[in-house]
């Protein structure tokens, strides 16, 4: 039996090793009949024509395989990634506008330092008015010293909603009780070393006189003598008590 | 440049392009429809059946790229899904039958319960057509014979490549070849030694 199947597969080309075979059918005259018989079959099948479809099948075939127009694949993507797809965007839209929100910021905050006619001229004063003490130490330490303080304090640059309440730590700093009660009220700014900027004539008087507010509004501290009420005799709008 | 029918199909897949599916059509159109053909014998079923397995074909390649690359060939692949639609049809019309494939079995078939629609030997006289006359010899094998005849010699499918879509071994289709063989010849024979000598002229 497997002489006559190795026959079929000599006949069309699959016997591996067609020697055996052939052996085969020179020494069985039985066999060699009937692989001539298969053979003349297979002439008559290899003669036929193969029939066609019809070219409408064939047209409609090609018409079915003509590509979408997202491509050759029309399947629905996953509900996921879409889901997905839009998290990317909310996230890049996030992304986007703190971007936008930190650039506004470090632009907000750069701009008082890029005005040169303000910022700079605080920067120098705040500095050398903090250090102020006292007259006497005033004139100890040269100016130039309480320029070159470090840089830290240098760059100091109050906003403009500051500079008020930097003015009035100022003040205060510069009537602080102790000096008060060892200097004279009159003498104070002329000794004083006075700064650039606020050397014309009228600050200077409003200073003084604010100075001078300053320390009569001071309350008295522990164990400071208290002022006689004949005191403020002289004083304009006051009158003694029962008058 | 000779492209195969992987590389026609994967450019198909891959970049939609209808003209290697256009190539692979016009390529195979007569193996696959001669199967189908010979398998049903009508004509315009056969060409439903050839359309609905293309586009069977489309669909899958569209939605399942790796279900033929890893069955082998492609044109195995185009004719398992067309033995698929043949049997479909086949079933809804009860002329086939699901049958355990048996080492033993060649002659002894199914077929012999199944109505007979073939054309007989009083038809076959008449034919005038060698090749119509062996059509109607195939159309008389018994239907497993008949279609390792058409799988090997049509659609030039390998014994292997037959047994793996049919379900029985390499041996079985070998068998079912050589009995077809045999059968085509003793039928030939038959209705050469009856059909009149055609008449030549005076």
């Amino acid at each position: 039996m497997n002489n006559e199947l190795d026959l079929v597969r000599h006949l069309y080309g699959e016997l591996d090793h067609p020697e055996q075979l052939e052996a085969s059918l020179a020494r069985n005259a039985e066999l060699a009949e009937e692989y001539q018989s298969l053979q003349e079959v297979k002439q008559a099948l290899d003669g036929r024509s193969l029939p066609r479809p019809n070219a409408a099948v064939l047209d409609a075939i090609l018409a079915a395989a003509a590509p979408v127009p997202h491509g050759p694949r029309q399947d629905r993507q996953p509900i996921a990634h879409r889901r997905v797809r839009r998290f990317d965007r909310l996230r890049i839209a996030g992304a986007a506008m703190l971007t936008v929100l930190l650039v506004s910021i470090g632009i907000f905050q750069f701009q008082p330092s890029s005005n040169p006619g303000t910022s700079p001229v605080i920067a120098q004063k705040e500095v050398p008015q903090e250090a102020r003490p006292a007259p006497f130490v005033a004139q100890s330490i040269p100016e130039e010293t309480v320029v070159e303080e470090p840089a830290a304090e240098k760059t100091v640059t109050p906003t403009p909603a500051e500079a008020p309440r930097v003015a009035e730590v100022r003040v205060m700093a510069t009537s602080r009780p102790e000096e008060k009660n060892t200097k004279a009220i009159a003498a104070e700014p002329t000794e004083e070393p006075v700064e650039e900027w606020d050397a014309a004539p009228d600050v200077q008087v409003l200073q003084r006189r604010f100075d001078m507010l300053e320390n009569r509004a001071t309350p008295t501290g522990w164990g400071q003598a208290i002022a006689p009420a004949s005191a403020f005799q002289n004083t304009p709008g006051l009158r003694p008590a029962g008058n | 440049m000779h492209l195969t029918d992987e590389q026609l199909a994967e450019a198909y897949v891959e970049r939609g392009d209808e003209r290697a599916f256009g190539v692979l059509v016009a390529r195979h159109q007569e193996r696959v429809f001669a199967y189908l053909m010979g398998m049903v014998r009508d004509r315009e079923v056969a060409n439903d059946l050839f359309q609905e397995t293309f586009l069977r074909v489309i669909g899958a390649l569209r939605k399942e790229r790796a279900s033929y690359t890893t069955q082998g060939r492609w044109l195995a692949w185009v004719l398992r899904i067309a033995r698929n639609a043949a049997l479909d049809y086949l079933r809804s019309r009860r002329k086939w039958k699901d049958v355990v494939p048996s080492e033993s079995e060649e002659m002894e078939s199914f077929w012999d319960s199944l109505p007979d629609e073939g054309p007989v030997a009083d038809e076959l006289l008449h034919l005038a057509q060698q090749s119509e006359l062996l059509e109607a010899c195939i159309g008389r094998l018994p239907a497993e014979q008949r279609e390792v005849l058409l799988l090997r010699q049509d659609a030039d499918l390998t014994f292997r490549e037959i047994a793996e879509m049919t379900g029985c071994s390499i041996n079985t289709a070998l068998g079912r070849m050589r009995y077809a063989l045999i059968n085509l010849r003793k039928m030939m024979a038959l209705t050469e030694s009856e059909q009149p000598v055609p008449t030549t002229g005076a």
